[in-house]
């Protein structure tokens, strides 16, 4: 009963901080990003950060389920609709898709030593050595 | 003795953590640098410059009749819908990069052919310029005509996008994105030429608007080329094109929430002298039920020029001789087609989709289908069954 009651809080914690991704950045980077920024961030379109940076994006590997969590929020996208977005641009040469990581861990420190750095995470994952810099 | 080996031992502990502490940091340092010594190796691999995609279909597909719609017939096919596309792309420099894209197609043998091969520049203004060979962007999808996983059909709209006999030019293009708050605006110039079997179209130039604002994507395009057709190859060489000017103009629409899709083109395509001038559009809808989304297509073309046809020497006469025909049945043409698919999301990269065409709306012309054109068939319709599993990797 004990077991089960830890295991029924512990997925509940885990959902609950499932749905709660949050953008990060350099403490050198910008401030804050705005909805749109982010939402072009992690589409390819935004080609300068508000500090005139060209950004470096870092996103999670397909069928990750934080990223299935962020983008339905941040760019209202499913896997599905995002592998044909992503085909459209690269297939055209238009552009690349972001360079992906396999944990947060490493999302944090791709982004605690690249100045222009932008990836989420978890928000128990957000370390001293980065900063949220949007909330979706 | 007792005394100093008891006095001595905290000492001891103490110089052994010190002593662990700086192997550890000095452990932390050394790792450290094979870390940086790792990314800097990373940042000058050749592998990190290059990037391989693909995109590969296989289906298969059967008509009721021998009228070649899309290039089908009454027996099985597996080779019309099938293809693999290779691509790489080419870092130079960070804003300069080289893109080969070849496509081996089941219909050809899988004989590869080069359908992009281009030179890029970004400059710091972001503006964007291509040289090589490009596809020619009249249409909607013309930029990923066969990456079937990127469209919702299981073939593009024949009416629409099978007039145009040629998909790639060789030139230049030039592209600039305004980006807005809500919206994005492309604007994508196009100058080149092309050969395409006995017909050469040269001065292809063109412009195309794309704004894309949220959910909705409109899209305008004009271009022009002067068309001219080999006088060895074609017998109406003579009064049919050299030099012929001929215009596109298109418009499309297209509609995204995730859920609902509405996709509409309209297009017109004129040639000075006999040759057909032809306005066509269709209309899709579709709609995601998780995985799955059913879609209806209606597509039609009419030629509007049907007045204006001449007489062509055809080599119909006695013993293979050139005679006078008049070419409104090679020339006029008209129908409509009427599709239902479905489309399922096997995996997050690969899907299949199920598609039933039906074809009329002929009136008293030939369609311009081949078959019906030289007699080979005669049917006033036909049907298309497709299964097509699409993928990227």
């Amino acid at each position: 009963m004990k077991n089960l009651l830890l295991a029924l809080s512990l997925s509940v914690f885990s959902l609950s901080s499932l749905a709660a991704p949050v953008v990060i950045a350099n403490p050198a980077g910008p401030d804050a990003l705005s909805k749109t920024e982010v939402k072009k961030l992690f589409l390819g379109k935004l080609k300068k950060l508000p500090n005139g940076a060209t950004p470096v994006v870092i996103e999670y590997n397909k069928g990750d389920i934080l990223r299935i969590s962020f983008h339905e929020l941040a760019t209202d996208k499913n896997e599905g609709q995002l592998q044909a977005y992503w085909s459209k641009l690269i297939f055209t040469g238009k552009a690349k898709p972001p360079k992906t990581v396999a944990s947060p861990s490493v999302a944090v420190f791709e982004v605690a030593n690249n100045a222009n750095a932008i990836a989420y995470v978890d928000d128990a994952d957000v370390t001293d050595a980065v900063k949220v810099v949007f909330k979706p | 003795m007792d005394l100093k080996v008891w006095q001595a031992l905290p000492l001891c502990v103490l110089s052994g953590a010190v002593m662990a502490d700086e192997a550890l940091d000095q452990r932390v340092s050394q790792l450290e640098q094979e870390v940086q010594v790792l990314r800097a190796q990373n940042q000058e691999n050749a592998w990190a410059r290059i990037d391989f995609n693909g995109f590969y279909s296989v289906g298969i597909n059967q008509s009721n009749n021998n009228l070649g719609y899309a290039g089908s017939s009454d027996d099985y096919d597996f080779n019309n819908l099938t293809l693999v596309g290779l691509q790489g792309d080419f870092a130079l420099a960070d804003n300069t990069s080289i893109t080969v894209q070849l496509v081996a197609r089941g219909k050809d043998d899988f004989s590869p052919e080069v359908e992009w091969a281009y030179l890029k520049h970004t400059f710091d203004n972001y503006i964007t310029v291509r040289a090589g060979k490009l596809r020619l962007p009249l249409y909607m999808y013309s930029d990923y005509l066969e990456v079937g996983y990127a469209q919702p059909w299981a073939r593009p709209p024949e009416e629409v996008y099978g007039f145009v006999p040629f998909n790639s030019f060789v030139g230049v293009d030039s592209s600039y994105d305004f980006e807005f708050d809500d919206s994005t605006l492309s604007v994508q110039g196009f100058w080149g030429q092309s050969e395409e079997g006995s017909a050469n179209y040269d001065d292809i130039l063109g412009m195309n608007l794309t704004w894309m604002i949220d959910n909705f994507t409109l899209r305008m395009v004009y271009g022009i080329s002067k068309v001219t057709v080999s006088q060895t190859n074609q017998p109406d060489y003579q009064v049919l094109s050299d030099k012929n000017k001929s215009d596109f103009f298109g418009g499309g629409f297209s509609y995204d929430n995730g859920s609902l899709l509405v996709v509409s083109e309209v297009t017109r395509a004129t040639v000075e002298g006999a040759y057909p001038d032809v306005d066509s559009g269709y209309l899709t809808l579709g709609y995601r039920f998780g995985k799955v989304m059913p879609y209806g297509t209606v597509a039609g073309m009419k030629t509007q020029d049907d007045d204006e046809r001449i007489d062509v020497m055809l080599p119909l006469g006695p013993s293979g001789s050139l005679v006078p025909v008049d070419s409104s049945f090679i020339y006029n043409g008209k129908r409509t087609s009427y599709s239902l698919g479905l489309r399922y999301e096997l995996l997050s990269n690969l899907s299949v989709k199920f598609d039933a065409t039906f074809v009329n709306g002929f009136g008293d012309t030939k369609g311009l289908l081949a078959n019906k054109v030289s007699g080979t068939a005669t049917e006033d319709s036909t049907a298309i069954y497709s299964i097509v599993f699409d993928s990227v990797f």
